[in-house]
């Protein structure tokens, strides 16, 4: 088991070094950058100017040389300096990831806690109306464009009912030594970012909860433990939710994939400070360094939840042999 | 699967959530605006949004147009333009001229140089006490000045010469151009950014000599709450990029006391969002750099339907110094004739566009300088819209139209340009449209492209290798004769590695002779007669087809007092020790 | 390790994987009864039967946008700068969007665009999926570790963010392809090459294993011994019977572009106006969804009953096509 986990981490890290040479080489193939933009409308600003500026940033060098020095630094822990704020990127970073993070993991807890009951609801009251309910709510929640959603529930809850905000992530100017305060002021930017991202997740959790129970309530040691007389109940709480609920831990942790892919449509949507919109708007911007961090550690994590899942998979089902 | 007895009842239950949710359309949208009885914004706080993304604050530095907008609030340059588009006194005490005997025009090694003395207000102070004195803008000129240093607009700095700071009193000193420059007197943050010394010196010693290390050190970037840093009306107690700034008095201001008790600058990228939140309240202003025309247009227009919201906001237009216009580039053979170059300018109704998709709120422009530019004319060549002599124009430079498609044919040639223009720019992409259809009409065909805006203003404006026509759009400050856009040494090409902003390729010797004299043309007169040239040539040669000039659009509390649109570079928050939400 | 593999659509085939298959006898006779069954199954699949008729209802529309537009005398790039943002009418059944063009035709054509583009990247990607997948389930070896290796680190991505990346890029740099990715049609086959370069792998994770599991089939050993070739068999006896999982996943894939084309658009880097398509009619009417909330909802719940109908179909078929699924 350590040899295979130690196998895997090396892969990871492997996949992270060419990701990070591939993007910053595609990054590097963009055009024209924010000095062009801020250069565009202003007629005193020439191109010697620009050129000069480029130089002093390091721009004009081969981009393998430039990856190199990037590299260094990044190892070293210099994340390099943004080139639309004009500081260093870790000061930009740092609050952007923490706010992910806490929407994220909370979409990932709102999600487990609406679908798993959900999902076993469903399967044990199979053809029935709530199945029925359930399973097109499942189907419609993987269907739904999440930007969509997300405007929809904009357009109801805050320009029409004006109940929560339309955006962003706390009241500025919050009392902050208040912490209950600061909770429930974060609360409320919270609830429609997370109802709007954790639509799919719990759509297909709904769905494949529904599924292994179904496939778990057929088997034959649940035949067996029904036949010993035990009641309904203590059979599916000791036996087939158990077994049924296995595979799924897995594909809660292969979900942080999806959750940190859509977070970046989400974020952009309720101009909600996370990693997301910052990788999208410094890309846009071409900010190349906040660019890079912000790409590569949103693949760190999601390989990491990949490995988290594949090492969870391995060990929970006695089936699997690591080679 | 049981649930496929339901197939039609979940249809149903979609049709009905897709009614629910169109129904209660536009015609309930002017209630939801807050209640009459929600209280306006008051002194103790206002918050205003914006859309644009903001830099660390150093006036060095700064290149973004969001960073130069707070930048009012907090950093006042030795003088600015003010609200009727004239240079007047910040911190100095008079602004120097050959007039008033504060200039004078020495001559050394043959060379008419200009120079000038200054003297800065007794009371003017940063914001931890110190006073604001020569020193300061003389370390701004090396800092700017320096090789090292990335700063947009070099020749600001590299023109002076010497600044000499007076012994005796620090607050006095002179400054020596190089040249005999007219425009000796501009040193507004667009010109020279200015630094506090007393901080910014010593980091300065230290980082003089390392390429790029100063704009990482600066305390701007380290510490930005450091009132010394400041001092405008307002220091800054909050900041964090890409979402807010809170503003808060600087208590040394050396002008009126600022009474809004504080304000709150926010980020708001999304300009839907923006307008959410300005109906849920929590966003009290509109900065210039917030709202789409077009959205503006329409909560206008809701304001207009009601009069609950009215008594709320007031939406304020002042048309800008943003310059759209169409660059035809003449190396293109079909745009060489300038017969076609006429028939285009003949064929477009500006009024009508302007009208129709701006309600006549940006103004049609006659050429590039701006009507309250003191150097604007009327004396040109007039394009009235006109198709029959567009027509005309181009049966002239033997365009024949056909019968069965509508365009004009040479040769067997289709007549197809192709217009270009930045991608996400809502207006432009409408007014791109606009113009395809107003060309259709006399027979050519032209053909849309959009880039985004990097590449189009990175690669293809810059080089000048867009294949036919590019709408965008110039920032033209007033009292700035714009050289590097229309002489013919400013023509990008590999030669000069593609320097020079006349993209176009416009060539005109009666134009490039004036634009060689105006620089160091001092009498003002003179300059007028001369820039009145190059417009003309400009209406003759057409080179470009003048759109409109772009408004700047606000919108501000109704019970706001003294707040204004400037229209300009140096925007309203300068004067933001004036603003007053008291009733 | 298959369960390496995750997204949405990997939920979905995750019974169909390689066992399902080898219940499939090949023998000519049993092909056309079982597709019988398939049928029938299907038909019963009331779902995913209403999927088809709203995939074929829309397709049609789509298809035929230009004959709608020449009979009611709609066109979808008429602008009347007069008329922006025009309430429904008779003249304009869905009212008019921010340049007075009309909402209605514009929504065909942008179903066209829509489909057009999910459809051909979901076939393109199974094309370049079944290659992948035949040549390392075929061959084996150290081919076999190298494609997967590649397979499983393209899995293993964040797929929004590379998109938004990819779709960023300049493609028009790229020497030769350059050329094509300029023009109103380039930014579509743009977003085709990103969507198949990004959505191959489950495709041929598919095959690979349908192979691996009846390489050793006694069939497909006559096949060798009669000295058939490499390609004949797999392409005669081998992906015959990947069929089933194969179709299923296309069908997915369909619903996925649809809603990665939407947000690519949504945010600006799809498929760039003027040429209408749902993504970016929704990014177009964001600046009026205060005032104008339909052009909003309307091409939304297109999307929604678009995808949702394909992941109806897609359903169906499994539970058609897979015995083992459709006990439930």
């Amino acid at each position: 088991m350590a040899s295979y986990i130690i196998r895997r981490l090396i892969q990871t890290v492997v996949l992270l070094i060419v990701l990070s040479f591939v993007t910053y080489l595609m990054m590097g193939l963009m055009p024209g950058d924010p000095l062009d933009i801020a250069c565009s409308a202003n007629p005193d600003c020439t191109t010697e100017n620009l050129d000069q500026m480029k130089e002093l940033m390091g721009l004009n060098d081969p981009i393998y040389i430039r990856y190199g020095k990037w590299a260094a630094g990044f190892v070293q822990g210099d994340l390099g300096y943004s080139r639309t704020y004009r500081v260093p990127a870790s000061q930009i970073l740092a609050p952007r990831v923490v706010n992910t993070m806490i929407l994220g993991f909370l979409t990932m807890l709102v999600s487990l806690v609406i679908a798993i009951p959900l999902g076993v609801f469903a399967s044990l009251k199979q053809h029935s109306k709530l199945d029925y309910f359930i399973n097109m709510f499942a189907f419609a929640g993987i269907s739904t464009p999440s930007f969509w959603l997300g405007l929809i529930l904009i357009i109801v809850f805050s320009v029409k009912l004006d109940w929560l905000p339309a955006g962003g992530v706390e009241t500025i100017g919050v009392d902050q030594s208040n912490f209950f305060a600061v909770l429930m002021d974060r609360i409320q930017y919270l609830i429609l970012p997370v109802t709007a991202l954790s639509m799919l997740t719990i759509a297909s959790w709904v769905r494949y909860t529904r599924s292994s129970m179904l496939e778990t309530l057929r088997m034959d040691y649940i035949r067996t433990a029904r036949s010993k007389g035990l009641t309904e109940s203590s059979v599916i709480r000791r036996h087939a939710l158990r077994n049924a609920l296995l595979p799924v831990v897995t594909v809660v942790a292969l979900s942080f994939r999806l959750i940190f892919s859509g977070a970046v449509i989400t974020e952009k949507v309720f101009s909600y400070q996370g990693i997301g919109s910052l990788m999208f708007d410094s890309i846009m911007g071409n900010d190349f360094n906040i660019a890079m961090c912000c790409f590569l550690m949103i693949c760190l994590a999601v390989l990491l939840m990949n490995l988290l899942a594949d090492v969870l998979y391995a060990y929970l089902d006695p089936r699997i042999t690591y080679q | 699967m049981k649930v496929q007895k339901k197939t039609t009842s979940f249809w149903f239950w979609l049709l009905m959530g897709t009614a629910i949710s169109i129904l209660p359309g536009c015609n309930q949208c002017t209630s939801n605006g807050p209640t009459a009885s929600t209280p306006g914004p008051a002194n103790d706080q206002l918050v205003l949004a914006m859309s644009q993304e903001f830099e660390n604050l150093n006036p060095i530095l700064q290149q973004m147009l969001a960073t130069s907008y707070l930048n009012g609030f907090v950093i006042h340059s030795i003088n600015w333009i003010n609200k009727d588009w004239e240079w007047e006194c910040a911190l100095c005490v008079k602004t120097p001229s050959l007039e008033n005997g504060l200039a004078k025009i020495v001559t050394e090694n043959g060379v008419k140089k200009v120079v000038s003395s200054w003297e800065i207000k007794p009371n003017a102070k940063w914001g931890d006490g110190a006073p604001v004195t020569g020193h300061d803008f003389k370390l701004s000129w090396q800092v700017g000045g320096s090789k090292n240093v990335a700063v947009g607009e070099k020749k600001n700095y590299t023109r002076i010469e010497s600044v000499t700071v007076d012994a005796v009193n620090p607050k006095k000193f002179t400054i020596k151009h190089d040249k005999a420059y007219y425009d000796f007197y501009k040193l507004s943050h667009s010109n020279i950014g200015l630094l506090p010394s007393h901080i910014e010196a010593p980091i300065w010693e230290k980082t003089k000599n390392q390429p790029g290390a100063y704009e990482k050190q600066t305390e701007y970037a380290k510490n930005p709450l450091n009132p010394g840093l400041y001092n405008g009306p307002y220091k800054i107690s909050e900041l964090k990029l890409g979402s807010h700034i809170i503003f808060t008095p600087n208590e040394y201001f050396y002008g009126d006391a600022p009474k809004i008790k504080k304000i709150i600058a926010k980020l708001i990228s999304n300009t839907q969002t923006m307008e959410a939140n300005l109906f849920s309240g929590s966003v009290d202003m509109i900065s210039i750099l917030g709202m789409t025309f077009d959205q503006a247009l329409s909560l206008k227009e809701k304001l207009d339907r009601d009069p609950k919201l009215s008594g709320k906001y007031k939406v304020k237009f002042e048309p800008g110094l943003v310059y759209e216009h169409v660059d035809l580039n003449l190396r293109n053979p079909l745009l060489k004739d300038v017969r076609i170059r006429k028939a285009l300018r003949h064929g477009v109704n500006v009024k009508e566009l302007t009208d129709a998709l701006f309600r006549g709120q940006q103004k049609p422009a006659l050429h590039s300088v701006h009507p309250m530019d003191s150097y604007f004319t009327k004396d040109v060549e007039k394009y009235a819209f006109d198709l029959e002599k567009s027509k005309a124009l181009l049966e002239e430079a033997g365009w024949k139209a056909n019968a069965s498609d509508g365009y004009r044919y040479k040769d067997g040639e289709k007549l197809t340009l192709n217009l270009m223009t930045t991608a996400q720019n809502k207006t432009r992409e409408q007014v791109q449209v606009f113009l395809q259809a107003a060309w259709k009409k006399i027979g050519v065909n032209v053909t849309l492209k959009t880039q985004p805006a990097r590449i189009f203003f990175g690669e293809t404006v810059r080089k000048g290798t867009y294949p036919g026509l590019a709408m965008f759009a110039w920032i033209s400050s007033p009292d700035n004769p714009p050289a590097s856009i229309f002489h013919s040494s400013m023509i990008p090409s590999r030669k000069n590695s593609f320097s020079g902003q006349n993209s176009g390729a416009w060539s005109n010797p009666v134009v490039d002779e004036a634009l060689d004299l105006i620089e160091t043309e001092l009498d003002q007169k003179e300059r007028q007669k001369l820039m009145v040239k190059v417009m003309q040539e400009y209406n003759k040669d057409v080179p470009v087809i003048p759109l409109y000039f772009r408004s700047d659009v606000a919108v501000i509390p109704a019970n706001m007092k003294n707040h204004f649109v400037t229209g300009h570079q140096h925007s309203a928050p300068r004067w933001a020790q004036h603003w007053d939400l008291g009733n | 390790m298959a369960h390496t593999s995750t997204g949405i659509s990997d939920a979905f085939i995750a019974s169909s994987s390689e066992e399902s298959v080898k219940g499939i006898n090949v023998q000519e006779d049993a092909v056309k009864t079982y597709w019988a069954t398939v049928l029938s199954r299907f038909l019963k699949h009331k779902v995913a039967v209403g999927g088809v008729f709203m995939i074929l209802l829309l397709s049609l529309l789509a298809i035929f946008a230009d004959v709608i537009a020449s009979l009611t005398g709609l066109d979808p790039s008429a602008q009347k700068i007069l008329q922006r943002y025009g309430e429904w009418s008779t003249s304009h059944p869905l009212g008019t969007d921010e340049l007075g063009r009309d909402a209605f035709i514009r929504l065909l054509y942008g179903a066209r665009v829509s489909l057009a583009v999910a459809m051909l990247s979901a076939v393109a990607s199974m094309v370049v999926g079944i290659l992948v997948g035949s040549l390392a389930g075929y061959y084996g070896g150290k081919l076999d570790t190298v494609l997967m290796r590649v397979t499983d680190s393209f899995l293993a991505l964040p797929l929004i963010p590379i998109l938004i990346l990819m779709a960023a890029l300049d493609f028009g740099k790229i020497p030769v392809v350059g050329a094509y990715m300029q023009g109103d049609e380039g930014s579509i086959l743009k977003l085709i090459i990103i969507f198949v370069s990004f959505s191959w792998m489950v495709q041929a994770r598919l095959v690979r294993g349908a192979i691996l599991s009846i390489k050793k089939n006694e069939y497909v050993l006559a096949a060798r011994t009669m000295g058939q070739s490499d390609w004949s068999i797999i392409v005669r006896e081998m992906l015959p019977n990947v069929l089933a999982p194969v179709i299923v996943a296309v069908t997915l894939a369909v619903g996925q572009n649809i809603l990665f084309e939407a947000a690519l658009s949504f945010l600006g880097l799809g498929i760039q106006p003027p040429t209408a398509s749902w993504g970016n009619m929704l990014n177009n009417a964001l600046e009026s969804i205060n005032n104008r909330p339909s052009l909003v909802v309307i091409p939304g719940i297109l999307i929604l009953i678009t995808v949702m109908s394909f992941n109806f179909l897609g359903d169906g078929l499994q539970d058609a096509m897979d015995p083992k699924a459709s006990k439930s």
